[in-house]
């Protein structure tokens, strides 16, 4: 709730425009009938606009039905509406590529360590790569980016092919598939987004229940 | 055992049978069907998310239930909101928006809360849209609906 405090803050400081995107704050009747004590909140809070203006949008959408706005520098709502979807495409934009370059950071640091665990004899050899263009990459105008894809040879005979399969998956931060001549894992990224630490974990259906970490020797194991 | 986790065993039947084709496809350098039988995977796990999300629409629908019936009882004053919710329930359930139900029976800045709306937007997006590129892990959401779902009252 204090988060949700500073953003509103913050973003009417900035814009002049707040929206409870996370749904956080109390109903809209609830609002408007205490305005007066929110907008005394905020000030206390370090809001420095002049007074608030509450209202419906015309068509909600993003989980957003109404939008808390500084009359002094927003004449109705519809300006204010204007407002909010200027700084919220902005703000998704720069989230979506920032996420997209982070993935495929995380994938080029996941090869190079596979490379390093690599048994003698054994090499990675780069294939095409994969054209990356999800939902949300297409929604905030993020251009089509490519994921790294290889095989893991032994001489000229592939051991595993490694293949992104995409960053944006429900229940996973990212999931990678490792194919074998004989078995087929899902390696995802169980890490928070954005933790600068990826915690590569992968599902067998030999042990249902629990995913297992990737590390050297059960890479290694998973190549024979 | 759960349903939860009973789907997500079955799940597991179908990825396999769905990755045989993808490894026979590497095996016989035929990238094509490599391609074809990865996105078949892909459907899968968006058909059995649906199938896991009934189940788990089924119990919140369950504890809404339970929690207004639970309320809906003394004097009429303190019970008549109560009563108009339950009827609601019981007679408009599909009426009903999902979220304001997950909103009964989780708190909003709680992580299950996020969870949820998360799992309800890609429901959404499957089954209204044309858009075929949501990814699943299914032993992961099965977990998490069957860890979400404990903890809903059963009276």
């Amino acid at each position: 709730m204090t988060q949700a405090w500073q953003t509103a803050v913050s973003r009417l400081n900035q814009i002049g425009v707040f929206a409870d995107e996370e749904r956080v704050l109390a109903s809209l009747p609830t609002l408007r009938g205490e305005l007066t004590t929110f907008e005394s909140t905020l000030r206390s809070k370090g809001y420095t606009g002049g007074a608030l203006e509450i209202d419906e949008i015309d068509q909600p959408r993003n989980g957003v039905t109404f939008l808390i706005f500084d009359k002094a520098k927003l004449s109705d709502v519809h300006s204010a509406e204007v407002a909010w979807e200027h700084e919220y495409h902005n703000r998704w934009h720069k989230r979506v590529q920032d996420s997209v370059q982070d993935w495929l950071k995380r994938l080029h640091s996941l090869k190079n360590t596979m490379q390093g665990w690599l048994p003698s004899g054994l090499s990675i050899v780069d294939r095409p790569p994969i054209p990356m263009n999800e939902g949300l990459m297409r929604k905030f105008s993020v251009p089509p980016a490519d994921m790294p894809t290889f095989d893991v040879q032994k001489g000229s005979n592939r051991v595993m092919r490694v293949q992104p399969k995409g960053l944006w998956i429900i229940g996973a931060n990212g999931r990678v598939d490792l194919t074998t001549a004989t078995a087929s894992y899902i390696l995802v990224d169980q890490s928070p987004q954005f933790s600068g630490a990826p915690d590569w974990r992968y599902y067998t259906s030999v042990n249902k229940r629990q995913l297992t970490p990737l590390d050297r020797a059960h890479f290694v194991n998973l190549l024979n | 055992m759960s349903i939860f986790t009973d789907i997500a065993d079955q799940w597991q039947i179908a990825d396999d049978a769905f990755a045989a084709l993808e490894i026979v496809a590497l095996a016989a350098n035929d990238e094509q069907s490599f391609d074809v039988a990865g996105e078949q995977r892909k459907r899968n796990d968006q058909a059995y998310f649906l199938f896991l999300f009934t189940r788990f629409e089924e119990a919140v629908n369950q504890a809404v239930r339970i929690i207004i019936r639970n309320r809906a009882s003394g004097a009429w004053e303190e019970r008549r909101i109560w009563d108009a919710w339950y009827a609601l329930v019981m007679r408009n359930n599909r009426n009903m928006h999902f979220l304001s139900k997950a909103e009964i029976i989780s708190d909003k800045s709680r992580n299950e809360y996020e969870t949820i709306d998360n799992y309800y937007n890609g429901r959404n997006r499957i089954a209204h849209g044309g858009i075929h590129s949501e990814q699943f892990f299914i032993p992961e959401i099965a977990q998490r609906m069957d860890a979400i779902s404990t903890s809903f009252p059963t009276s």
